[in-house]
């Protein structure tokens, strides 16, 4: 008969005390508890809406490039893009008046106008005098 | 010990329970919690915080399985790191206790007679000593291989370490046991 050699007989003797190192298996009550778990997991996640499949969570992500960023970023102090939107209309309607300057409208420095329902216009010249402190009472 | 297509199966049975699958879970469950108890017994001292430490990880496991990405991790060394965490958030919280590794529960009746159980305790007892008298890396590779049933592979991924050192690492722990153990072999008639 062939003999062993020694170092099998020592290696399969460390590996049996190994093996028995390792405990006891765990108790069914415990394997019972563990299951309860993902039961109780699986049926809260088939009650939820569908979740994205990724393991990060999703972060929104601005479509445009830095300066777009930076300039979404500015936007923000007076309101966001809708209110610098209707601030620059307001601005470009200004500018248009100025340049225009529409047949219709009576100029306040022109002598004897009138408004449309007949009374004499206040002119520049007057409204300053009424502005400026009186300095000689 | 996990092979690599089990490794593989794993990932499979975890997105199969993502779906639903209760019975996937089951072959999880019956895999790896047996593992995880292990460590945390090892690690905690106390079978019944174990149980709780090693409910835990699977718990957590349970909740990650749909953001699973198959691939990258693999469920063995996530449940080990997970177990071995929450272990030593517990062991912080009461530091400087000893970890008695006679609190390991006696097995349950229908077992071997009470001498033979005494003689396997002691042979345990023992053993145990004998890895945790080993240098620092030699006994984490020890322990995860035959204390927690892991592969090489898994080890080196947790050591951050080569497959070959690992074996190297096994190689030099297991001639120390082999030296210190030379008197519980001769006991079981075995050298």
């Amino acid at each position: 008969m062939r003999k062993v050699p020694e170092d099998w007989k020592v290696e399969a003797a460390l590996d049996a005390l190994l093996a028995e190192a390792g405990g006891p298996p765990p108790d069914p009550a415990f394997i019972e508890r563990v299951m309860a778990d993902a039961r109780a997991v699986a049926a809260a996640r088939a009650h939820q809406p569908a979740r994205p499949a990724a393991g990060r969570p999703e972060r929104r992500r601005h479509r445009g490039g830095g300066w777009q960023r930076r300039l979404a970023r500015l936007a923000v102090p007076v309101g966001g893009w809708r209110a610098v939107g209707a601030l620059a209309a307001c601005a470009l309607i200004g500018f248009w008046l100025g340049l225009a300057a529409p047949a219709g409208m009576i100029m306040a420095e022109e002598d004897g106008a009138e408004d449309a329902i007949g009374l004499p216009l206040i002119g520049a010249e007057d409204l300053l005098a009424g502005l400026a402190p009186a300095r000689d009472v | 010990m996990v092979s690599e297509s089990e490794a593989e199966e794993d990932a499979a049975l975890l997105a199969a329970y993502a779906r639903g699958d209760i019975a996937a879970a089951r072959i999880l469950t019956e895999r790896h919690a047996g593992r995880c108890l292990a460590l945390a017994r090892r690690m905690l001292g106390d079978p019944a915080e174990a149980e709780d430490v090693a409910q835990e990880a699977m718990l957590r496991l349970w909740r990650i399985a749909p953001q699973w990405r198959a691939g990258e991790a693999r469920v063995s060394t996530w449940l080990w790191r997970v177990t071995a965490n929450l272990c030593t958030d517990r062991l912080r919280r009461r530091r400087g206790r000893m970890v008695d590794i006679d609190s390991v529960p006696e097995p349950a009746d229908g077992r071997p007679s009470a001498q033979a159980r005494l003689e396997s305790e002691e042979r345990r007892a023992a053993v145990l000593a004998a890895i945790a008298a080993l240098p620092d890396r030699q006994r984490q590779a020890i322990e995860m291989r035959h204390l927690d049933g892991l592969s090489n592979i898994e080890i080196a991924e947790i050591m951050d370490v080569s497959v070959e050192a690992v074996e190297s690492l096994l190689g030099r722990g297991r001639r120390r046991l082999a030296v210190a153990l030379a008197d519980l072999r001769e006991g079981m008639g075995l050298s």
